[in-house]
């Protein structure tokens, strides 16, 4: 027994010495406010910020997410105590709670970025008719007719089709040092599921590739899922057997870019540089960078101003970025030749689906009804096509472009798990 | 030189002190390598979960709800593990039962009876809530029903055939909600349900959805499951059905030898714990309102554990449930803060290590050790 209140007295004197331990860093807090709003008032916004994520910070598509929620906040000088950051919330009922729980402890925004978090979002809106609810990737602010619920996306399609030209510059090159012949001429691309938004995205690339080297044709296999490491890696290892020479992706994970530097086959990547997994085979990156939109609607949301109801980020905006170009891999006048296609873009010039481009069925196309507001069953109910080209991202931010255009040949679809 | 041995029995009192200095010390080592690590202030992080899980009335009846629905999972698969029945099979019951649930609330809302805007929301539900329940008990009874019968006839092996189960209710569900064949009858995007009836033409309280009691839907669910909680205990402690399955547990052999039909007991005990994992699948479908493959989130398994840490004992599901709730989602908390700077990994090593001395320490309660004094001798 003796020995028993020996052990609980030790424990006591244990707890105590943790107390007194904990005590000291706590004397810290209390001088931290002294400091803080010496950096606060001189431009800071004085805004409570929510951001959702569905992963955390391994996955590519999140951390370019993450890393613009901070950098915005930090641009707009909120300070870290007023934003949140919630990771690993699932496409749920969690996600409404998530955003509901941000809004009722003080946040007057609240974003989420992905596709599967727009009911909830829109759940949560009707909830908090006060809190600004913006949804990246989503389809239904236009049609759901809430002032709070917003979508928000980039004219992505036109990165890619710079990625493009970086990679048909390389075939290029490939061809005139005989390191591949004409009737080689095929790549690859490793894409998610078969919906409009990573159809959009290959055919963006494809077509830019084809603006360099006209020969050239593609094949898409899809994993169905946006971050599954074997199945990338593998889905890629299909193609460069099939005899693609060049691979392109539209999934989060480093299984293509890492299959490619394997193989030592060229790797154009998505959402961020990979020149770490490929420093032989990266080419170059496109993406979407997040912090105008984000900038943007936060200074809006704390000034009281109105956020529109689809709002697609472009090449001026800041908001489609090329990655740093891997001079190692690219061939020589790759910048150049981008530079000038990024000039005619943003001059209008340039159309990356001008009805000239592309052909379906042998035919040029000259009118398109697209899915643009979303139902049931997928009613088309838009005409897309106008001035010579399809027009995306313009009636609402999401993709809708999903015509299956010739050259690019599908190994399989994939629209679910 | 060290001797263990199995104590006699400790009193309650000696117990409870013993889980208490476990739970002391685990905070003190929390605490030690959160500020190795991380060079914060351990105080601030165990605030931020408290604040994340408790903060204000809204997060408390969140967390309310999270409790209670881990609770009742791991009620729902107490009997069998007191009959030494492996069922890891809870994550497949919980699943069909919200399945079959969301069925009922999506079909509903198709037939021209729930259409009709002259009937009262009230009478629509007061038919449509007993049919989703009763919808929901019978799958959850069907997916305890199959392993327990297959082993009571052909010995099967419970634990992989559980398993498989939860597979199958998965699979069965992504499909429902994701196959493009069901797409255009069931899910307009091909990922996602949405919420269940949530268009204003069915009125603005959706049908099937479980009403909210005293200004909260969290309520309800934490009603019903206390009233499950309350009646486990009485079922498994005194009735005759208890008793048999806590005869059948200590051995087969003594159970069929004093007379009790001991696959009758296992069939019938497998149905009533699939069949509370359903009514678990019930509320969370009709209080969420919907149905993803991600609903139940692993929680069939979590509970496993509860039930375990627990031994089997209702009330003390309670305390653990709470702690794991408390723990998971304030770990989630932490991660949020970009103050604090840690991700959700680190938060998950606290979890680890306050577990690792809640597991551990009934080792102390179960055995002493003994240190011999005359060392020569014990060499």
């Amino acid at each position: 027994m003796k020995k028993f209140f020996a052990i609980v007295l030790c424990l006591l004197m244990v707890a105590a010495l943790v107390a007194c331990t904990g005590n000291k860093p706590a004397d810290k807090p209390a001088e931290q406010p002294a400091e803080q709003p010496a950096e606060q008032p001189a431009e800071g916004l004085d805004i409570k910020v929510g951001f959702i994520c569905l992963h955390d910070e391994n996955s590519t598509y999140d951390l370019n997410f993450i890393n613009a929620a901070k950098g915005a906040c930090k641009s707009l000088g909120i300070p870290e105590s007023n934003y949140i950051i919630k990771t690993n919330i699932p496409e749920g009922q969690e996600c409404y709670e998530t955003a509901a729980d941000m809004a009722a402890s003080g946040c007057k925004i609240v974003f989420a970025d992905s596709f599967g978090h727009e009911d909830y979002m829109i759940q949560a809106a009707k909830e908090f008719p006060d809190v600004q609810f913006c949804h990246a990737t989503g389809t239904k602010a236009h049609t759901v007719n809430l002032p709070n619920y917003h979508n928000a996306f980039a004219a992505i399609y036109e990165g890619r089709y710079l990625a493009g030209i970086a990679a048909g510059m390389k075939l290029k090159e490939m061809l005139d040092t005989g390191k591949i012949t004409a009737d080689q001429l095929k790549i690859g691309y490793v894409g998610a599921f078969t919906y409009a938004e990573v159809v959009s995205g290959y055919t963006s690339f494809f077509l830019g590739v084809r603006s360099v080297v006209p020969e050239v044709t593609m094949e898409v296999t899809f994993t169905g899922s946006w971050y599954d490491e074997t199945a990338e890696k593998e889905g890629a290892m299909m193609l460069i057997n099939n005899g693609c020479v060049l691979i392109s992706q539209h999934a989060d994970s480093m299984g293509a870019p890492s299959a490619c530097e394997s193989m030592g086959v060229p790797n154009v990547s998505y959402n961020g540089s990979t020149v770490k997994v490929g420093p032989n085979t990266y080419i170059v990156s496109s993406r979407i960078n997040w912090e105008p939109y984000y900038e943007f609607a936060i200074k809006a949301a704390a000034n009281g101003e109105a956020i529109p109801a689809d709002w697609t980020g472009t090449i001026q905006t800041g908001s489609v970025e090329l990655f740093e170009l891997n001079d190692a891999v690219a061939a020589d006048g790759t910048q150049a030749a981008i530079d000038a296609a990024k000039a005619a873009l943003e001059a209008g010039t340039l159309h990356v689906f001008s009805t000239d481009a592309f052909t379906k069925d042998g035919e040029k196309l000259t009118s398109y009804l697209a899915d643009v507001d979303t139902d049931d069953a997928f009613t088309p109910d838009t005409e897309v096509i106008k001035d010579g080209y399809f027009h995306e991202s313009e009636f609402r931010s999401a993709p809708y472009f999903d015509i299956q255009i010739d050259g690019i040949t599908l190994l399989n679809v994939n629209f679910g798990e | 030189m060290l001797h263990i041995s199995k104590r006699a029995g400790l009193p309650a009192w000696k117990a409870w002190l013993i889980r208490g200095a476990a739970i002391l010390l685990a905070l003190v080592v929390c605490s030690v390598v959160t500020v190795i690590v991380t060079k914060l202030n351990p105080i601030v992080v165990f605030k931020t979960m408290f604040d994340g899980t408790f903060g204000s009335s809204r997060r408390v009846w969140v967390t309310v709800y999270r409790i209670v629905i881990l609770l009742g999972i791991s009620l729902a698969v107490t009997p069998a593990f007191k009959m030494r029945f492996w069922n890891i099979g809870a994550e497949g019951q919980v699943l069909v039962g919200a399945f079959a649930t969301a069925i009922c609330m999506f079909y509903a809302g198709k037939m021209p009876f729930f259409q009709n805007p002259n009937i009262s929301i009230a009478v629509k539900n007061l038919i449509l809530i007993p049919c989703m329940l009763i919808a929901s008990l019978l799958a959850g009874a069907l997916w305890g029903f199959l392993p327990a019968f297959f082993k009571s006839r052909w010995n099967t092996n419970e634990t992989l055939f559980t398993l498989m189960m939860n597979y199958v209710a998965l699979q069965l569900v992504k499909f429902m909600i994701a196959y493009r064949g069901f797409k255009y009858i069931w899910s307009p995007n091909g990922t996602v349900v949405g919420i269940l009836n949530s268009d204003a033409t069915l009125g603005s309280y959706g049908l099937g959805w479980l009403p909210e009691v005293g200004g909260s839907r969290y309520l309800l669910p934490a009603a019903v499951i206390g009233a499950v909680t309350i009646f486990l205990y009485v079922y498994l402690k005194y009735s005759k059905q208890g008793y048999e399955i806590a005869v059948v547990g200590e051995s087969e052999r003594t159970a069929s030898y004093s007379g009790i039909k001991v696959n009758r007991v296992i069939i019938r005990t497998m149905v009533l714990s699939g069949m509370l994992c359903g009514l678990v699948g019930f509320l969370l479908a009709g209080t969420d309102r919907t149905l993803t493959d991600t609903l139940v989130d692993g929680r069939g398994y979590t509970a496993v554990m509860v039930s375990w840490m627990s031994k089997f004992n209702p009330i003390g599901m309670i305390f653990s449930s709470l702690l794991i709730v408390f723990m998971q989602y304030g770990a989630k908390e932490v991660a949020s803060r970009p103050e604090l700077g840690l991700n959700h990994n680190f938060a998950d090593i606290l979890t680890g290590i306050i577990l690792f001395f809640i597991i551990g320490c009934e080792f102390f309660i179960n055995y002493q050790l003994q240190f011999s004094r005359n060392k020569k001798r014990g060499v």
